[in-house]
């Protein structure tokens, strides 16, 4: 009886237990991270007669929890790269709406200017078709700047994000130190057994800290759960917590680095390249790799627009005569004055848009391209070098205390400097400072067109007034071959299709005062070269048949209102290829298709991104339905447990009233 | 396998939500009526039609320009067609002006009538396009190109002549320098020579020798030719210095002694367009008869004396007996008033002078005029095939972005429909499943 009514009770017990977990797992079928509780009952040590083992009742051996580490780290791992996709996605749809926009987008800015120009080209002499043009140019540089400001905006939102993960990183380090505490302390005082909700706790925190960064975490036997992140870099260990810190890059002020505090009071730069996954990392792939791209693909447009603008400008003359000052304003590459090093843009069609690192190699220096990892020495005393477009020599002495690697961004600021110098549209250069006058004495049909001037040097003699003052002089035709007075140089000319020039014909001799002209064989046209005294130098075609002793007078432009040479050649910058130069020196692109390269590259990143992200999440579901498979509680299940261990305890209840009425009866005997 | 109840609601929320955001795109897409939102719905596409808008805009601006070239061009054509109207209607009334019947009162009226053409002519000369800048005037549109009158014509206007892009690389010319049109109308070639004729005995075609049509004696015109041609055209005695060219002398031989051939001298003086005044060639009096005098860049043999009873002679000379000598130019306007002032001062020599004069030249004028009617004649057609091929051009853009960008409406509007059902579809058996659950059956 004894026996019956403690076994009742065993089971009683049992039967409760097993429903407060039924119901606790009911209660928490919505919290986050809940793996369901089992109980498991085993039988109590029997015990022995003589007859045989005699059982006694059940008792509760465990509460565990259904858990796979297995599943739950697949889990975080899609969730990770899929939180990577996702930051990267948010970041970069922003730049790609801002691009291809077509009303706000740079393309419609482009194409007014080019159509003030034409227009210009069309009525020179007319004031208010040159005001137009000035007003079209403000509205381009304006366009560059509101967007390379947008460009700013979207990169001062990435650093405060990076900040705000940063600052949650290291909330959830703290919070699973912690726990970390607790559960130790909970499993000490249990006796080893699992501390099953504590366990869950740490682990959403695991996934939330998961989702910022790329995570390694290994348990220790005590309980305790290690985190490291990176390559390695210890994040919490047991109850220690090590913080994450943004501080300035030491290579370039405008943008934060992650860094480490160790445990001895210093700070330790994380290299980027090392966090990867997560949040932070999709902002840091985002800034490196799109957001610093976009801005100085759009600086290397804004640059080679308006160097190439003015240099073209400054060949022409104005409405007063006189030479055409820099149409666009354009500060020449940033650099930080103790950078202790200068840099000038040598070639438009070779630059690429890529920021550079001049680092030192024993003994010397060199050049880094930051994009394609091309590396070449700087040569020379002081040390210089030209590559890519760019020339770069450092200063001599180098200042004190100077650190290396040094960072240059040739093109990361054009887009925000650019402005138009002039505002007076008297000052459109138009006209060509030479013409040419082929008196009505000539005999033959030589007729002289399409003057094309390279140089201006020396044309203009006040470097204040800068009207064209050159000496007239005449070129004169006799007997097959073109002569020029002493102090000038004439030479022939042909188009070289590998690099895109007019290059001296290797046939004819340069310099002297002859070259050859064949009426016969070049009356369709020949192109000349010709160099005065002073530096300036023009090419010009001779095409017709001149007879002997015919002159072509040379001479500054006088008044000429209607010349509209320049205007047209500004107008041909538009169609003309001007970057990304071949390997042969030929450039490939015009303005406008490297601005639709830019889009094409901003929208095909974005799609990838895009498909990436999907993907990821189609992998999380798949992650989650498993783990949720194992883990997750099913409310019907739940149901039929509560109405089993009610039975249960029902039937142990009774078994309870029968061991008490057997005792009634063994009382009711002695009566 | 086991399905927990989270996965139940978290299942068909998901599948909810995807398809409310499949719907929402393609409300977008139909109400924008495009088909990309962003660059990265399809960024080939994308990148395609900036090209594209890029190329269609740029024809755009040809076509414009085209216009331009086409309105400049017009008004050249208008002002051409006035000056070869003017100079054909000169040379008619110069070939009336050839009749013998004329008398002197004729003639003048006819060279009234031609000084008033001649100032018609100057001003188309001298017109303005609608801006005010000068047509004719080359580089130098706010100067006047032509100034003066019958007396004398200079340029002040340049060479330069404008283009306009048409194409990538078709430039095409929209201007002409007046110089071009009107101060080269014939070549003056000093280096050339000719056999001289009975009507035309000077060595060169711009020289021209005539005898007066009251003169007495039976002799021909004097031989002329070019003086130094190696002389630089700078030189004041050069016959290639456009100084010596345009000018008009008449050669009196008087006798001193009526009838005394021993008393005959020629004298030579040089009649002013405009206002005919004559002035006397400095050194040119008293000059024999039978040598060569030289003077202003050309030769002339002044005829000798010979009695008429002379039998071997071709001609004589007598007192009283008039020869006109004329040096064209290059010049339209110079050589007009060369032959106006001929007509007009008929006294000395008679108008067949003038008369042959004024038609050789003025057909070089009319043939000059008509070259240039000719070559942009054919740059007017050329604007209106690339204007064609241009417009063309422009609708093969059009379509192209069109159907690289624009919503195909039906296909639209069906999976609109489409994703309608399905998501009430998803919605209604959102709410079945869920309200399945063994407590509903516990009491």
């Amino acid at each position: 009886m004894a026996g019956m009514l403690n076994i009742g009770l065993t089971g009683l017990n049992a039967a409760q237990l097993q429903l407060n977990t039924t119901s606790h797992n009911i209660s928490n079928a919505g919290t986050v991270g809940y793996s369901r509780q089992t109980v498991s009952q085993t039988t109590n040590v029997p015990q022995f007669s003589g007859a045989g083992f005699f059982g006694q009742g059940t008792r509760i051996a465990s509460v565990t929890r259904e858990y796979s580490q297995f599943l739950e780290n697949q889990v975080l791992s899609a969730d990770n790269r899929r939180s990577e996709y996702a930051a990267y996605g948010a970041q970069i749809a922003q730049i790609n709406n801002l691009l291809a926009d077509p009303t706000v987008g740079l393309s419609p800015a482009v194409q007014e200017f080019f159509a003030g120009v034409q227009e210009v080209s069309a009525n020179p002499a007319s004031v208010p078709a040159r005001q137009s043009l000035i007003s079209a140019a403000q509205a381009l540089a304006s366009r560059f700047n509101v967007m390379d400001a947008r460009l700013n905006e979207i990169r001062d939102g990435v650093e405060g994000e990076i900040e705000a993960t940063v600052a949650s990183i290291n909330l959830y380090a703290r919070e699973l130190a912690e726990i970390n505490q607790r559960i130790v302390v909970a499993q000490a005082a249990g006796a080893g057994l699992p501390a099953n909700d504590l366990l869950d706790q740490r682990n959403v925190l695991l996934s939330e800290l998961n989702k910022l960064v790329k995570t390694t975490a290994i348990e220790e036997r005590d309980g305790q759960l290690n985190v490291f992140i990176g390559s390695g870099q210890p994040l919490v260990l047991g109850q220690t917590v090590s913080t994450l810190t943004t501080i300035t890059s030491s290579t370039d002020p405008t943008r934060q680095a992650i860094a480490m505090q160790t445990p001895g009071g210093g700070v330790v730069t994380l290299p980027e390249r090392l966090l990867t996954g997560g949040q932070l990392g999709g902002l840091l792939s985002f800034r490196r790799d799109s957001l610093d791209q976009a801005q100085n693909q759009l600086g290397l447009l804004a640059l080679s627009l308006a160097t190439e603008f003015n240099r073209v400008h400054e060949l022409g003359v104005d409405l007063d005569n006189m030479l055409g000052g820099p149409f666009f304003r354009l500060p020449g590459v940033v650099t930080r004055p103790d950078q202790g090093l200068t840099v000038e843009i040598s070639s438009i069609s070779e630059l690429t848009g890529a920021d550079y690192e001049i680092r030192e190699t024993g003994g010397g220096f060199e050049l880094v391209n930051l994009a394609s990892g091309r590396r070449e020495n700087l040569a020379g005393t002081p040390p210089a070098i030209d590559l890519e477009g760019l020339s770069i020599t450092l200063d001599d002495p180098l200042p004190a205390g100077l650190e290396f690697p040094i960072l240059i961004q040739p093109t990361r600021f054009a887009a925000r400097d650019i402005g138009v110098a002039i505002n007076d549209p008297r000052k459109v250069a138009a006209g060509s400072p030479v013409t040419v006058n082929t008196p009505v004495t000539n005999t033959g049909t030589g007729e002289i067109g399409s003057i094309l001037v390279n140089n201006v040097a020396g044309i203009a003699s006040d470097p204040v007034l800068r009207l064209p003052d050159f000496a007239n002089f005449a070129v004169e035709y006799d007997s097959g071959e073109i002569n020029v007075p002493a102090g000038y140089q004439i030479e022939r000319v042909h188009f070289d299709t590998s690099s895109g020039q007019w290059v001296t014909d290797t046939n004819y001799a340069s310099g002297g005062t002859a070259t050859e002209y064949s009426p016969a064989s070049d009356s369709a046209g020949a192109r000349f070269r010709l160099t005065g005294p002073g530096g300036y130098e023009f090419d010009f075609e001779l095409s017709g048949s001149p007879k002997d002793e015919d002159v072509f007078r040379f001479g500054p432009s006088e008044a000429g209102i209607a010349d509209n040479r320049n205007a047209a050649r500004l107008g041909a910058l538009q169609t003309d290829k001007t970057m990304f130069a071949s390997s042969g020196g030929a450039p490939t692109a015009t303005f406008q298709s490297v601005y639709s390269q830019l889009v094409s590259k901003v929208g095909n990143k974005t799609r990838e991104v895009q498909a990436g992200e999907k993907a990821q999440e189609t992998l999380l579901r798949q992650a989650s339905d498993a783990r949720d498979a194992l883990s997750g509680v099913n409310l019907d299940e739940e149901a039929a447990n509560l109405i089993r261990f009610q039975q249960a305890y029902q039937a142990s209840a009774r078994v309870m009233s029968i061991a008490q009425r057997l005792f009634d009866e063994v009382v009711s005997l002695g009566r | 396998m086991r399905i927990s109840t989270s996965m139940i609601y978290q299942k068909g929320l998901q599948s909810i939500q995807q398809q409310t955001a499949d719907m929402v795109r393609t409300q977008q897409q139909v109400s924008t009526g495009r088909r990309i939102l962003t660059p990265a719905d399809d960024p080939i596409a994308a990148a395609r039609a900036l090209e594209l808008g890029q190329s269609k805009a740029v024809n755009t601006q040809f076509g414009l320009n085209l216009g331009y070239a086409d309105d400049n061009l017009k008004l050249l054509e208008s002002k051409l067609v006035g000056v070869g109207d003017i100079l054909q209607y000169t040379r008619e009334r110069a070939v009336q002006a050839g009749n013998g019947a004329m008398s002197d009162e004729d003639l003048r009226y006819i060279a009234t009538d031609l000084k008033s053409q001649f100032d018609a002519m100057l001003s188309l000369a001298n017109s303005q396009n609608g801006q005010g800048e000068y047509v004719f005037s080359g580089y130098k549109a706010g100067v006047k190109p032509f100034d003066g009158g019958m007396t004398g014509i200079t340029y002040a206007g340049d060479q330069g002549g404008r283009t306009i892009q048409v194409s990538a690389s078709r430039f095409m010319p929209v201007s002409l320098a007046g110089d071009q049109v009107f101060d080269r109308t014939r070549i003056i070639d000093v280096n050339a020579t000719r056999t001289p004729t009975d009507e035309k005995p000077t060595t060169n075609d711009a020289l021209y020798s005539f005898k007066g049509n009251n003169n007495q004696g039976t002799g021909g015109a004097p031989l002329v030719h070019f003086g130094d041609t190696t002389l630089p055209p700078d030189d004041p005695d050069s016959p290639r210095n456009p100084d010596n060219q345009g000018r008009r002398y008449i050669i009196a031989y008087r006798e001193t002694t009526p009838g005394d051939p021993a008393t005959g001298a020629y004298s030579i003086e040089e009649v002013l367009p405009g206002d005919g005044g004559r002035v006397p060639v400095p050194g040119a009096v008293g000059l024999v008869p039978g040598t060569t005098h030289s003077f202003n860049g050309i030769e002339i043999e002044l005829p000798a004396h010979v009695p008429a009873t002379n039998p071997e002679d071709p001609g004589s000379i007598e007192d009283g007996d008039n020869f006109e000598v004329m040096v064209a130019s290059s010049n339209m306007f110079t050589n007009y008033a060369l032959a106006v002032t001929a007509f007009d001062d008929h006294t000395g020599v008679g108008p067949a002078g003038g008369v042959a004069f004024a038609l050789e030249n003025l057909d070089f004028a009319i043939e000059n005029v008509l070259k240039f009617r000719a070559q942009i004649g054919s740059q007017m057609v050329e604007t209106e095939q690339l204007q064609n091929l241009g417009d063309d051009l422009d609708l093969q853009y059009a379509t192209a972005i069109s159907r690289l960008e624009d919503v195909d409406y039906a296909k639209a509007i069906t999976d609109l429909t489409r994703q309608q059902t399905f998501l009430q579809a998803a919605q209604q058996s959102f709410m079945r499943v869920t309200g399945l659950s063994l407590f509903n059956f516990l009491n």
